[in-house]
Parts: C-alpha cells; structure tokens; sequence
C-alpha cells in the first residue's frame, strides 16, 4: 500500500501456510487487495499441515487456489517441490502483478519433512508418509536434474557443500563468541525513546 | 469556540495538508464524512487515495496501516468505536506493539488509531464501552485520552508525530462539546497530567469524558465547603505518576473517576500506584468510581446508572473527607 501510494513499482511477496486460510484475516486481505488493487503476490506455502492439523481436517474446500478467484484475483498452483518450475511461476507472477497492479495468487504445493517445532512429536502422521515425500527432495531432485542435464558436476556439488558447512561453522563460531545483551537493556527499543 | 468534533477534524486536514505521508482511512470517513462526523468534506478535498473508505474488517485495515507505516508512511487510522476495534487487537498487540522491540529497533510503526469510546449516548452494550485500559496495559503503544477541544486536536497531531504506535480515545458525549482552540500556539506535552482546577481536602483524578463530570462535582464540593482538586490524566500510557502522587500528596485523598469496569481498571492501577508510592501521604481510603460490572444497558435510566455520575463522584469525595 506504501508502495502504491508513492508510486513505487514494487512488489510485496506475502508468504503464509495453508493454516492461515481458514483464518478471516486471509479473506479479509484477499478483498482489501482486490478493491484497492494493490501489488500483493499472495504465495501459500501448502505443506498440507497446520502445525498437526491436515489439510482436510482444516479446509472445507482443499483447493486453496479456489478462493481468490471469489475476490476476482487470478490464482494458479504450482508443484513447491520443483525448483525450476517455483523459479519460473514466482517470477511471472511477480511481474504480472508489477504490470497490472493488480494482486495475484500462487500456491506453492510442497510437504514438511521435520516436526512443526521442538515441542512436536509427530502424532498426526505416520513416518512412511514423511519418507515418501522424502523421495521429492526439492534440493536433492534439483540436483539429479542438473548433473543430468550435465549444468553441474559432482566436484561442484562437493565445493557447494563444503561452502555452505563452513558458512554455518562460522555463523555458530561468530554466535559463540558473541556477548549476550546486558539484562539492563532488555527494554531498549521498546519505544523510540524511553518513556521514563 | 470550537467544538471537538472540528478540532479533529482541523487537525486531520493540517496534517494531511503539510505531510504527502500521512493519509487517512476506516469504516464510513470518506463520503458518509466520519461516524462522528470528524472528516466531514476531507474527501473532496483531498480525494479517494487520501480519505480512503475501507470495508468492514478492522484486522485487515488496521494491518494495512501498521504496513503502510513500516513502509515509510503516516496513516491516522479511524476505528468506528472501541468495541469494533477488538477485532483488529491481533494486530495491535502482536505486530504494532511488539516490531520495534522484535526486530532490535530496525522497525518502527508509526500509526496513528483514533476511536470513539464511552457510553451515555443510549447505542448499548455494542458501542459503550471504555477499554482503553486494555490498550493502556501493552508496552509498545501509547494511549492519549483528550478530554478538552484543544487536546483533541493537539493529540491528533501528536500522534501522527510520534514515531510509535498512539491510539487516541475520543469520548463519544464530548463531539459536540464547544471549547476555545489555539493552533497557534505550541502546545502542551501529550504525555503529561494537567490539573484542571486547583483543590486542597482531595484530589479527583479523572480522564476523557469522565473529566467534564469530575469538574462538575467539584463544583459542587465547594458549595459543600470541599476543595477538590481535579487531575485530567491526558495519557493513559505513559501515566504521569510523577503528577498523580504531587497531587495527592497536596491533598492527602483520592477519588479515581475511570469509566470502565472497576475490575482492573486504570483506576485500580492508580490505586496501586498510590498504594505502592504514596501510601504514608493518604489521610483516606483510596476510592475509585467507575462503571458497574454489566454490559452498557440500552435503556437511559439503566446507562446512567451503570456510568459513573456526578452524584457517585460527590458521595465518594465527601465519604473521603469525612463529611458524607
């Protein structure tokens, strides 16, 4: 909307999970955005669960990409497991919504490997589920295309992977040796200035 | 004389005349011309991007201006009461309040929300209420309660320039109310307390619309030969302690005056502030005079009896002091 009203030609990317459609706030937003044609790509990441919750225990209707048509927003869904193909329709998208200034919508089809979080044991779903989405690895079948299509060699692999290890050894390394906040700062920020 | 009403509204248009950043929108502001008739002609003035109507979903568009105001704007966004805001507390409470402390200062929601609160204009239990306390009680956020014409219009101002989140209560009986208004001079800071009229045997500490009454009463104390003092909060977050303790250690009494539920009110959390900080100064038993536990009743004789009176605030000041 800031953008729109200082006649920026951005576009906002608004990510959420397929739970946030049953939410009103996610109808809500799809009317606002149509009525004030705003330069939203609206982008559902349906990993088919709310934290534990599946898709159709949630969902009265389990193609989410029919709802925004209702607001007169074009929407289309896309296998969130191919990397080429997300790349591709993120892209366009985009830049149908810079074109029209109108708000778009993409569903990113794709699945959850690991728990919703720490606190998750994974009762709602069973481990040969989670092992047969395993075999649509996005990063490992984008790999398999790519040394088949002979872009990338297994050296390059290895030196990516060995990049990528000590980016993340670092990042712990600069982690460990950073100091924690001092607790007489825990309300910094709170307000532009201090209120006391 | 101005009344409130165009003292918002004055603000408004100053605002939206000097700053391309600052717009404004919500339920009926535009054509309709404000619920409280606050924006009326600003539409044709300064147009649809502006003056913005929005639907029905106060989540969404208070969210649209909490985005509008990380995106570099100024949005003064209008709530048609605080009944209808608690729809959009989501917002409020989860991104606006909390971004700045979140992101360790790279975020900044610079929103300015007004809305109506209050009863005493016979629209019930749907559009009565006085929950500015729930607000006041979220760090983050900054609660303005103008009691008079000149603070109406100031408040606005002020929270459109203030680079947190400000919600502004406007009193829904105080619209029509007439009162001078400078726009000349600088003003008064919004955060602190003012004393609206000098006492010595209590102390009535009041905000919003429940100010005029407490004014009212003490009117009536001086004929009963008690000097009231009479404290208008102006803001509810921060709270002027340092103000609210001067005065009643002057006086040595206090009378909260706080149109919500007594239940955890602001005038509970001035009692504990008085409890806790100015205890050895009180001569009397703190009392507070607030609305009773029930819905705003539709039926007049029930709404007045439900809100705090000026008869409840007299009985209360002269229980205080002995004489009642």
């Amino acid at each position: 909307m800031a953008d729109k009203m200082k006649g920026e030609s951005r576009v906002t990317a608004c990510f959420f999970g397929d739970g946030a459609t049953d939410e009103g706030e996610f109808h809500e937003s799809l009317n606002l955005a149509a009525l004030w044609k705003l330069p939203v790509l609206f982008l559902c990441e349906n990993n088919k669960y709310a934290m534990g919750t599946a898709l159709e225990r949630h969902v009265s209707d389990r193609n989410i990409a029919n709802n925004p048509p209702a607001y007169g927003i074009p929407a289309d869904s896309v296998n969130g497991m191919d990397v080429v193909a997300v790349e591709r329709a993120v892209h366009n998208e985009a830049e149908l919504v810079r074109e029209t200034s109108h708000p778009r919508f993409l569903e990113l089809k794709t699945y959850r490997f690991r728990a919703h979080s720490m606190y998750d044991a994974e009762l709602y779903r069973s481990k040969e589920e989670v092992e047969e989405y395993k075999k649509q690895d996005p990063i490992q079948s984008f790999q398999e295309r790519a040394m088949s299509d002979a872009l990338i060699k297994q050296a390059d692999i290895d030196a990516m992977e060995a990049d990528v290890a000590k980016e993340i050894e670092e990042a712990i390394e600069f982690a460990e040796q950073g100091e924690w906040e001092p607790v007489e700062d825990i309300t910094r920020h709170t307000y532009a200035r201090d209120l006391s | 004389m101005t009344t409130y009403r165009d003292a918002v509204r004055t603000a408004i248009e100053t605002l939206l005349r000097k700053d391309p950043r600052v717009f404004l929108m919500g339920e009926d502001v535009g054509r309709y011309g404000g619920p409280y008739a606050a924006s009326k002609s600003l539409l044709s003035e300064f147009g649809e991007e502006r003056v913005r109507d929005t639907p029905l979903c106060e989540s969404t568009f208070v969210g649209a201006g909490i985005g509008a105001a990380l995106g570099g704007m100024r949005p003064i966004v209008e709530v048609m009461t605080v009944n209808f805001s608690l729809l959009a507390l989501d917002q409020i409470v989860n991104n606006a309040a909390v971004l700045r402390h979140m992101s360790g200062g790279q975020f900044q929601v610079p929103i300015a929300v007004r809305m109506a609160t209050g009863g005493g204009k016979q629209i019930a239990a749907q559009h009565s209420h006085s929950l500015e306390n729930w607000y006041a009680h979220v760090p983050g956020i900054k609660v303005l309660a103008p009691a008079t014409v000149q603070d109406a219009h100031d408040m606005v101002i002020a929270a459109v320039e203030d680079p947190d989140p400000v919600f502004v209560f406007e009193h829904q009986m105080l619209y029509g109310m007439e009162g001078p208004l400078d726009i000349e001079s600088e003003p008064p800071s919004p955060w602190k307390a003012a004393i609206r009229r000098a006492g010595t045997d209590v102390s009535l500490i009041a905000y919003g619309g429940s100010l005029h009454k407490a004014l009212a009463a003490a009117e009536e104390l001086e004929q009963a030969g008690v000097s009231a003092e009479v404290v208008d909060l102006r803001s509810l977050r921060p709270l002027d302690r340092e103000a609210i303790i001067e005065s009643v250690s002057r006086t040595h009494r206090a009378v909260l005056i706080d149109e919500a539920w007594k239940t955890g009110s602001l005038a509970s959390e001035i009692s504990a502030i008085l409890a806790e900080e100015a205890f050895y100064e009180l001569d009397a038993p703190i009392a507070r005079v607030c609305t009773l536990e029930v819905p705003i009743p539709y039926a007049k004789h029930l709404e007045d009896a439900a809100i705090p009176q000026v008869a409840r605030i007299v009985e209360a000041a002269k229980r205080s002091v002995g004489g009642g």
